[in-house]
């Protein structure tokens, strides 16, 4: 059965107002239009993020956090993007050009790649239920970790363009951390879909709506909670935030791969950098928290909030890591993944195969 | 002395009086290996003094101790300098057209000499300039710059200006510089002190006294390119120089590459240069680190210092006792009290003073206020620099508190400038009491949250055990003191060894681990901290009535001779090493600085490990660069 994404979405908006046929250029206009969406997203998303960073941030260490900007400071963000784009753009002399102007996009292009496949939720319209993605790929899953792989790479073009000394040990840093932990994710993911048997992310999360003896619902974080870790902390690791912040380690490398780049090419890096957290909260969510789920009381738009909510407390805690932890060191980091996620997620993987085998009831 | 009848019958040409030991330059390193044997393995410091004008030589001085003994000792070598001595001195100079403008108008009235405090024959000195004659300096040599005669000068001469232009004059301000005599030179003790390195390369850089066999005896702080040596008495005061910095970074670039081609001959792998700092987030201020890394190990460190360097120990020779206090307020400026006191007693020493008790009391209380903020602030960038941002909040809200005390004690914050030659300057008001009461209130409970967000924090041990590691063996040998010792296991503290103010009065303990790293240097902070509060309630308990300065003249002269005075600064032993002649100023004043003495282990501590540590490791040394470029 095809899935009703948001391309119907706007199809049925389009017949509502009187256009039936949807031609090649209509067709484009409409994929336009998605794709400014996805900007939208990524770009509520930072401002939320950023914003409630700083509140949260300063709530844990006694201070306010923006203040003047608008009541409470809520323009912030916007002042910070004002900023961002006013500002001059620098190329230094003596980088490597085309890497340097290349290497933000990179790291944003595949930043954004990433939520194409990310269902929010489903709403009902005349009986037909429309899933909120922007394409329902069969292989969702396998695509964000593709895709995923590429950021790592825009991070090691702009440490080597930038020709400089801290940003090359970040580059370096980057290549090491990206090749030790996308295994353990991988592994991590592999049981999930031994447990639902599909790549597709609505199939992953319809997999788990049911309920196991009546009470608990069917998530995979109750099936696979070794997964969950360990997906969990790999993806913090994956995207370099606190504690696994080593790529752009402030007290070491001063700013890592971002050091020369100002202004605009510098705000690339940075909204990736802030998607990436509601990436990885919305990714645990649909795999272990069984996405939209939750009590809708028959409105199934609520789904969307459910699903929000569970994305928002990932988030929160990725924040919290930051106000509490400082960084591990690098070999200490690899350590970590080789020679505790890995085995890991192997285990994990030989549990649910075992258990697939026994009890096919409840996997 | 048991060991000054050792030397007796070991070394011929030695005098010896009270812990006080010359001899000749060529017989030096023998003593001090001897002395190295007999348990004196801690060299202190090392420094010069220029008496080529008195007696044509250059005298320098190490201070050695010996932790089992408790005992220093002074030993003390000269270099003599050939063409140097009565230089200009005496000989009739011509009055400057400036002085001869300013003085014109004077009419020999007198109430100049009549309004002066010190009694000096103003009207002499200047009507002498205006007939011409040939006035001599050390008459003025007395005057406190109260500037009453030249209010009551009905000719409104500038008189002070013309003292000020006299006294350059007289302190050799265009005789020809310091290069008309050779460089004098002592043989070096590297091979036995390791800390004697820089001490020996400052003593070098500052005043001009070459050490043979010194492995790398280039300039400390300043330029490669600076001309002559500053701390020389012959050194013009106000002469300015260009100094040029392209060219010293080249001079160190290619040092730096042929030490880059050998290491990379020796490895077979390809090393690379990084240059961290002066700015840089984790160098504490304007260090810089030279760097050969091979990937993120480094091979190799080269500190270079100087970024801040003020010549603070040539300002003083130029200031009365009492206006260069507030000059050690900016030395380490997270800790002035302890500073300030180093130095008083320094000046105290001298004068063999008595101090009123309270003062005394008082005294030690912000000392350990003073502590406890230095503590917080080593607190807060030290997981900083580990990545950790939220400690950094919580102590610098405490540390608030403290400077709320110090506030209503002297009203300011950061730049004290509290104690005074006799006591101090304000007395304990009921706010300051009360501040202090409820800081002593929270305070506990203050570091227990500290020590939860970070004791057992696996990522912290894990970042700061077995991190930064210095051997006992080694961290002696460096003249490493305070907290990074007492993390070797050697439990000495001057508070205890050598009490000076009012310490024997309290009971408290010296925290010692045995870890030798990063992580015990952070046990014993927290728990430093502890017993601060202790003392602090202890003496606040005890503090006596009565007045808080002793009656000291308004313009102080200590006797001839010198003092060295240590406190335990938060950073570890602090020492001022003062000369007097007799007159307002001080003849030399050195400043042994422990962040500049444990720094220079930092090359140990930090072999072969990755950056990462060795931004740890600085930051476990708790470096202030005020202090140690001075």
């Amino acid at each position: 059965m095809e899935v009703q994404t948001i391309y119907d979405l706007i199809v049925y908006v389009l017949n509502l107002i009187g256009i039936h046929e949807v031609d090649f250029l209509l067709n484009l206009v409409i994929y336009g239009v998605m794709g400014l969406a996805v900007f939208g997203i990524v770009g509520a998303v930072l401002a939320v993020h950023s914003y409630a960073e700083r509140k949260i941030m300063g709530d844990f260490q006694v201070r306010l956090g923006p203040m003047v900007a608008g009541p409470r400071g809520i323009f912030q963000p916007i002042a910070d993007g004002i900023k961002l784009v006013t500002k001059e753009d620098i190329i230094p002399r003596g980088v490597d050009k085309w890497l340097f102007i290349a290497a933000p996009i990179v790291v944003m292009v595949s930043t954004l790649l990433i939520l194409v496949p990310i269902p929010f939720g489903k709403i009902n319209i005349d009986g037909n239920e429309i899933f909120l993605v922007f394409a329902d790929l069969k292989i969702g899953i396998l695509f964000i970790l593709a895709v995923s792989a590429i950021s790592p790479l825009g991070i090691i073009m702009a440490g080597w363009a930038s020709n400089n000394k801290y940003a090359l040990l970040s580059g370096l840093r980057a290549a090491a951390q990206m090749m030790s932990y996308e295994i353990p994710i991988v592994l991590a993911i592999i049981g999930v879909i031994l447990v639902s048997g599909t790549m597709n992310l609505i199939e992953i999360v319809n997999a788990q709506q049911e309920l196991i003896f009546g009470i608990i619902p069917k998530w995979n974080i109750f099936l696979m909670p070794i997964a969950f870790i360990v997906f969990f902390i790999c993806a913090v690791a994956e995207i370099g935030r606190v504690p696994f912040d080593t790529i752009e380690a402030e007290g070491e490398l001063v700013a890592g791969y971002n050091i020369e780049y100002s202004g605009m090419r510098f705000a690339f890096f940075f909204i990736a950098e802030y998607a990436h957290p509601f990436i990885i909260g919305a990714l645990a969510t649909l795999l272990f928290l069984g996405g939209w789920h939750g009590p809708t009381f028959g409105i199934a738009a609520l789904g969307i909030v459910w699903f929000l909510i569970k994305t928002a407390v990932f988030v929160y805690i990725m924040i919290w890591f930051r106000g509490t932890l400082p960084r591990i060191r690098i070999d200490q980091m690899l350590t970590l993944g080789w020679k505790y996620m890995i085995p890991l997620a192997l285990l994990n993987i030989a549990i649910v195969g075992a258990l697939k085998f026994i009890a096919p009831g409840v996997f | 002395m048991e060991i000054a009848k050792k030397i007796k019958e070991n070394f011929k040409a030695v005098k010896i009086s009270d812990g006080e030991i010359r001899i000749k330059k060529n017989a030096l390193p023998d003593l001090c290996r001897f002395l190295h044997e007999s348990g004196y393995t801690h060299l202190s410091l090392i420094t010069g003094v220029d008496y080529t004008d008195e007696r044509g030589e250059f005298e320098v001085v190490y201070h050695l101790y010996s932790y089992s003994k408790k005992d220093l000792i002074t030993v003390k070598t000269a270099a003599k300098v050939k063409g140097a001595g009565s230089k200009t001195r005496g000989k009739k100079t011509e009055i400057p057209e400036e002085i001869k403008k300013k003085v014109k108008d004077c009419i020999g009235c007198k109430i100049c000499t009549k309004k002066c405090p010190q009694e000096i024959d103003v009207k002499e000195v200047i009507f002498g300039l205006k007939e011409g004659k040939d006035v001599d300096p050390g008459v003025i040599e007395n005057c406190s710059e109260c500037g009453s005669c030249e209010e009551k000068c009905p000719k409104k001469i500038e008189i002070l200006g013309v003292f000020e232009m006299l006294k350059l004059g007289s302190s050799g301000g265009d005789s020809g510089g310091s290069d008309d005599y050779e460089m004098p030179s002592i043989p070096s003790i590297t091979h036995i002190y390791n800390s004697a390195d820089w001490h020996e390369r400052e003593v070098y850089d500052l005043m001009g006294i070459e050490f043979e066999g010194h492995p790398n005896l280039r300039r400390m702080f300043l330029s490669e390119t600076f001309e002559g040596y500053p701390l020389r008495k012959s050194y013009p005061l106000t002469k300015k120089q260009e100094v040029n910095i392209n060219a010293e970074f080249e001079e160190d670039e290619h040092l730096l590459d042929n030490r880059l081609n050998t290491l990379q001959k020796q490895s077979g792998t390809g090393l690379f240069h990084l240059n961290m700092g002066p700015q840089h987030p984790s160098t504490h201020g304007v260090l810089r680190l030279r760097l050969l890394v091979d990937g993120e190990i480094i091979r190799e460190i080269y500190p270079v210092l100087g970024y801040l360097h003020r010549g603070i120990e040539k300002i003083a020779e130029n200031l009365n006792y009492t206006q260069f206090i507030p000059y050690t307020d900016r030395l380490d400026y997270v800790a002035s009290m302890i500073n300030n006191a180093a130095y008083v007693y320094a000046v105290e020493d001298l004068m063999e003073l008595e101090i009123p008790l309270r003062a005394e009391y008082l005294r030690v209380i912000v000392m350990e206020l003073q502590r406890i903020a230095s503590h917080l602030i080593w607190f807060a960038s030290w997981p900083m620099d580990l990545g950790a941002t939220t400690p950094y909040f919580y102590t610098l809200r405490d540390r608030e508190r403290i400077l709320w005390i110090f506030e209503d004690l002297c009203g300011a914050r950061l730049t004290l400038n509290y104690f005074r030659v006799g006591g101090v300057t304000g007395d304990m008001n009921d706010a300051a009491e009360k501040k202090l009461k409820d800081f002593l209130g929270i305070m506990p409970e203050m570091i227990e949250e500290y020590e939860q967000l970070l004791t057992e924090n696996e990522i912290i041990i894990g970042r700061s055990k077995g991190v930064g590691y210095l051997s006992k063996k080694d961290a002696i040998n460096y003249g490493v003191t305070g907290p990074i010792l007492r993390s070797a296991g050697v439990k000495y503290d001057i508070r205890k060894a050598h009490t000076y103010s009012v310490y024997d009065k309290f009971k408290f303990k010296i925290p010692v681990e045995k870890g030798c790293d990063v992580y015990a240097r952070y046990k014993i902070r927290m728990e430093e901290m502890r017993q601060s509060l202790s003392i602090i309630s202890q003496a606040l308990d005890g503090i006596p009535e009565g007045e808080i300065k002793a009656r000291v003249p308004r313009l102080i002269t200590p006797l001839k001779g010198e003092s060295y005075s240590r406190v335990e600064s938060p950073k570890g032993e602090l020492g001022v090493y003062m000369i007097s002649d007799g007159s307002q100023r001080p003849y030399r004043l050195h400043i042994r600085s422990p962040c500049f003495c444990n720094l220079s282990s930092i090359s140990r501590m930090c072999e072969n490990s990755v950056v990462a540590d060795l931004i740890s490791a600085t930051a476990s040394i708790d470096i202030v660069l005020g202090e140690i470029d001075r």
